[in-house]
């Protein structure tokens, strides 16, 4: 629900591939390191009932701004071989955008951080690289950190949460990423930066050709403000132009989210109050100083109960809380995810 | 890793539905019936978009059955689908699919009520009663039941 299934058409996976179907993205100053971050893209909602591996193909992107233009000038690219007698391997490749080039984020430096890195698919988490490393990797099958009263939101308007909540996601898995890197060297010297992340897959007939798949920033962002076929288009719709994008309202995101902002809150948002707010949301980056240690809106922690916060800021405090809170599987080292269920 | 195709699952369960559909006949004006089948039948599929305006709908809620009404016998299954009425795909919202075995069916004016029950318990949630009602109104052509804990009215196709 942050982002899980969050496309109108071919659903519910955006182009009908969970794989690439991200639904959360994390960053956090590193626990008891304050010079090292912590990167986290997580895809494959309901997993593995829906899928049971990366996509061989696609790209998935961990993209940083360093200069607050909701342009990447920082990319962490992973992609995986095919899964074959039961294993996996990732490939990380850092990228990076020299200033005033505008091309596509494929024709960029590229340094290579892992190879042949093994994808985890049971309950031991296979890290590559140790604490030590500049660098340290994971991907594999884990616990769905997320954690909301799904059901009680799809209830009736206005919305009626009951406490204790019901947690939806506290028995499900995602594929997880993890990345941690080291902060002056992997995100760049201007410690504000803003994380998104993003999916590319390969066309259907085409398998030479790339296509925007899924795009987070902060959670349940899409989910929230976008209706029906505008999903598709604000999940391929780079940060940086999301604001002007004419939707199929005619209208521009920017709009919409003012119009939702208004219609959703209890007393009603002013425009001149829904518009400070969409301007916020949009573009839809979640931005974070890594010499902090805070969770949202700095970044985003596991544990961080941005439902809660994201429920009282688009209601105007009418809502509050769904009465649900964090998982309790979460795990003190790296890669932090909990063990799949 | 234990792998559950819920995919399946559900498209067994719409299939059945349609199977169902496909062969079952009207006899209450204004639902969805097909010639040729047997009178007294009824057959209809309803979705509503949750959550309601002026959110964004996230999921379907899909309600579709066949039923003798003579007999007050079938099968209703509900379900929540991701995706928006319309668009939704096939993958449903684990947890939340229902097969109701109709045990009693009553027709008053525009106005038939299904009672039925929920073999399967153990898919049932903590404090959910197995026994389920369906009240389908062909004058606003609305169908009222609870999906997932939710009392909902539902669109008749």
């Amino acid at each position: 629900m942050a982002d899980h299934l969050d496309s109108s058409t071919k659903l519910t996976s955006p182009n009908g591939d969970p794989k690439a179907d991200i639904t959360d993205i994390y960053i956090f100053q590193k626990p008891g390191d304050s010079d090292k971050s912590i990167l986290i893209l997580n895809v494959n909602p309901l997993a593995p009932s829906l899928a049971d591996e990366f996509q061989h193909g696609a790209k998935y992107d961990m993209l940083i701004d360093t200069n607050g233009d909701a342009r990447a000038d920082i990319g962490y690219r992973v992609t995986f071989s095919r899964k074959n007698a039961g294993k996996q391997f990732a490939k990380v490749v850092r990228t990076t955008r020299e200033p005033g080039d505008d091309t596509e984020h494929d024709n960029e430096n590229h340094e290579t951080i892992f190879e042949h890195a093994p994808v985890s698919f049971g309950q031991n988490a296979m890290v590559t690289g140790d604490s030590d490393d500049a660098y340290r990797f994971f991907a594999g099958f884990r616990s769905d950190p997320f954690f909301f009263d799904l059901l009680a939101f799809l209830g009736p308007p206005p919305l009626n949460f009951h406490n204790p909540g019901s947690d939806f996601f506290i028995d499900k898995n995602v594929f997880g990423i993890v990345l941690e890197v080291p902060n002056k060297r992997g995100l760049g010297e201007n410690s504000k930066i803003g994380y998104w992340a993003r999916t590319l897959t390969r066309k259907n007939g085409e398998p030479a050709h790339l296509v925007h798949d899924d795009q987070m920033g902060r959670p349940a962002i899409n989910t929230v403000f976008n209706h029906g076929t505008d999903k598709d288009l604000f999940n391929v719709t780079p940060p940086d132009k999301q604001a002007s994008t004419v939707t199929s309202t005619s209208m521009t995101f920017l709009q919409n989210f003012i119009n939702t902002l208004k219609a959703i809150s209890s007393p009603a948002y002013t425009t001149a109050q829904a518009t400070g707010i969409a301007n916020i949301l949009l573009p839809d980056i979640l931005t974070y100083d890594y010499s902090s240690s805070a969770g949202f809106l700095n970044g985003r922690k596991l544990t961080d109960d941005v439902i809660d916060a994201e429920l009282s800021l688009v209601t105007n405090g009418f809502v509050a809380s769904d009465f649900v809170g964090a998982h309790t599987d979460y795990s003190s080292t790296f890669p932090y995810l909990g063990n799949p269920h | 890793m234990q792998s559950i195709n819920r995919r399946k699952f559900l498209g067994i369960v719409g299939a059945g539905s349609a199977a169902a559909a496909a062969t079952a006949a009207s006899a209450v004006p204004g639902l969805s019936m097909l010639a040729g089948a047997p009178p007294g039948n009824l057959s209809f599929h309803a979705e509503t978009g949750l959550p309601g305006q002026p959110w964004p709908a996230y999921a379907t809620a899909v309600v579709e059955g066949s039923v003798d009404l003579k007999a007050g016998t079938g099968v209703v299954a509900t379900r929540l689908v991701a995706g928006h009425p319309g668009n939704q795909g096939d993958i449903g919202l684990p947890g939340t699919a229902r097969v109701v075995r109709i045990t009693r069916a009553s027709t008053t004016g525009s106005q038939v009520r299904l009672e039925g029950v929920v073999e399967d318990r153990s898919v049932l949630a903590k404090g959910e009663s197995p026994r389920k009602q369906f009240v389908l109104n062909r004058a606003t052509r609305q169908l009222r039941t609870v999906v997932a804990g939710t009392e909902v009215a539902l669109s008749l196709a």
